[in-house]
């Protein structure tokens, strides 16, 4: 029989694992090359909710685990291919052909279109794991020191229980169905915005009249065949990887980050007074759970 | 049966993995269950027995002995004399019930009654002895004043060497475990039921040697050994979370907190989430 035997129920242990959750944060910026056009952008998030279940196979189930996007800025970029507008007359001169008229334009160039994102909720469809307990050595201990010294050097030695993912399952990043008209109201503007600038406000909403189907040859340029909210939502998730990186670090988190339960080995017992701390060895610790509670056992070395 | 059945939190402790840990707290403060005066302590040819303790306790300048002052002799005023001593907690063990580590003895009812523990421990000790040569060479001075317990004018004691005269008691106790505040945080606290002496006549002395060690243990384990309870769940996480509160789950669902019974000393927590 193990020397020592600390068990929490269900509820404890969903409490720890609130601990676990809030401790996580992340942030990243990054971006690449898709051939006809660029992305790139600006996340940081955090996970809220979810609810746990622990199995007599030893394994936790955490399910619906909300991903909040405190920020999430993506930017696309493209070449506009250029051409010209031809020049036409708004005044005729009746006797010698134009009193007021607007010259060839021609237009093109780079075009990046910014989206905001952030406060999106997406989903954690799913994490199964399993309780593992390691035992950490600091890296910055000096291997001569007892383990008294490492503990008032502040690096002792501590066993740590970790909930270790098997799966992390990312469910796609919904997006919105507004965004969708976001995004073509933003690639109008941006056209609009590489007219010249001394052109009269009438005479570029005659233009941007003349100019609307380009807002498809754009959509074109950049492959969106179907819905831009499947676009962003294939760009963000699969093209940029947002999904895979999401699955890395939860799971790293979990399993490598926050410990869901660690303590000092040797353990102090007795620490009041002038004295040194009593510590008390702990040897062959083990986790698991039940469908009822958490169980982690242990020898007093 | 799950361990949380009717509580959030249970940490147990076997009874080989407590005597495992009273080991370590001997070796670890030594100063604790040795107990000498000034020239015994500082001869380790005078010691009843020799202390083991971990290399920290040197390192560390922590003592091998609590420095106690010297055995008054009787009678001796003109000037006082004291005599030195050593008292040594040599072995310590603990038995929860039921009983399976060590027997008792029949004046403590041989085994153990539900929720009750038993220590056994021995105590050695002696009284430095002095040469007869040696006492008549401490000069006499004049008698001081009995009216008055201090003064100037007093001797100050004569400490007189001796040989060590070594003897060895072994004591068994019961107890049973409370839960107590003291200064402010909640403890588990071992409250003696009875103790015995073995093999010391007459019955009065032995009577007054079972008081006083009834007394020594009683105020060692309130003063000394009083385990925090949150101790016993080895840093759990959730004690000191702000929305959480834990308390020791109350009787009923848990009609004895702490516990000891199956070989164990078994604790249970009930928890309260603030929203």
């Amino acid at each position: 029989m193990s020397h020592l035997t600390i068990a929490a129920s269900e509820k404890s242990f969903e409490q720890l694992f609130k601990l676990v959750r809030d401790g996580f944060t992340f942030a990243k910026s990054d971006g690449g090359s898709f051939g006809p056009f660029s992305a790139s952008y600006t996340i940081a998030l955090h996970l809220e909710k979810g609810t746990i279940q622990l199995n007599n196979d030893g394994t936790v189930q955490i399910k619906a685990l909300d991903v909040v996007w405190d920020t999430l800025l993506l930017k696309v970029c493209f070449d506009f291919p250029g051409f010209t507008i031809p020049g036409f007359c708004i005044i005729p001169d009746p006797w010698n052909g134009c009193l007021v008229g607007i010259p060839d334009i021609h237009i093109g160039g780079p075009i990046c279109i910014p989206l905001n994102l952030s406060e999106l909720v997406s989903e954690i469809s799913e994490i199964r794991a399993r309780l593992d307990a390691r035992y950490f050595v600091d890296p910055g201990r000096l291997p001569a020191w007892s383990d008294l010294e490492a503990e008032f050097a502040g690096k002792p030695n501590k066993w740590r229980i970790f909930i270790d993912p098997d799966f992390v399952s990312v469910d796609p990043i919904d997006i919105p169905a507004t965004v969708g008209n976001l995004f073509e109201n933003l690639v109008e503007q941006a056209i609009e915005d590489l007219l010249p600038g001394w052109l009269p406000g009438f005479a570029k909403d005659i233009l941007m009249a003349f100019l609307a189907p380009v807002v498809e040859i754009v959509k074109g340029v950049m492959d969106i065949f179907d819905s831009v909210e499947d676009f962003i939502q294939d760009l963000l998730g699969n093209q940029l990887d947002l999904l895979g990186i999401i699955e890395t670090i939860v799971a790293d988190h979990f399993a490598n980050k926050y410990p869901i339960y660690q303590f000092e080995d040797p353990y102090p017992i007795l620490t009041d007074g002038p004295l040194i701390p009593v510590k008390i060895p702990l040897r062959n610790l083990k986790a698991d759970v039940t469908s009822q509670e958490m169980i982690v056992t242990g020898d007093i070395g | 049966m799950a361990f949380t059945d009717n509580c959030d939190v249970f940490a147990s402790i076997h009874e080989d993995g407590m005597n495992r840990i009273a080991r370590h707290i001997m070796r670890q403060r030594p100063s604790w269950f040795n107990f000498a005066t000034p020239d015994v302590a500082a001869n380790r040819e005078l010691w009843c027995s020799n202390p083991r303790p971990t290399g920290d306790v040197t390192r560390f300048g922590n003592p091998i002995f609590t420095i106690m002052p010297y055995l008054p002799v009787i009678g001796a005023d003109s000037p006082p004399v004291g005599l030195g001593f050593c008292a040594q907690i040599t072995r310590a063990q603990i038995d929860f019930h039921p009983s399976s580590v060590f027997g008792l003895p029949d004046e403590l009812g041989s085994k153990l009654d539900e929720q009750r523990l038993a220590i056994e421990f021995q105590v050695c000790g002696g009284i430095r002895c002095p040469e007869r040569d040696y006492l008549d060479k401490i000069p006499v001075a004049p008698p001081p004043d009995p009216r008055k317990n201090e003064g100037r004018d007093r001797p100050p004691q004569v400490q007189v060497p001796g040989r060590m005269n070594c003897f060895c008691l072994d004591v068994f106790a019961v107890a049973h475990v409370e839960r107590e505040f003291i200064n402010g945080v909640e403890r588990v606290v071992g409250k003696l039921d009875g103790i015995e002496i073995v093999d010391v006549a007459p019955e009065g002395l032995e009577a007054n040697m079972e008081c006083y060690i009834r007394t020594a243990v009683s105020l060692y384990l309130r003063q000394k050994l009083a385990i925090p309870l949150k101790t016993l769940f080895v840093d759990f996480p959730l004690f000191g979370m702000g929305t959480v509160s834990l308390a020791p789950t109350p009787n009923p669902p848990v009609p004895h907190n702490p516990a000891v019974e199956e070989d164990q000393l078994k604790a249970f927590v009930t928890m309260t989430v603030t929203p």
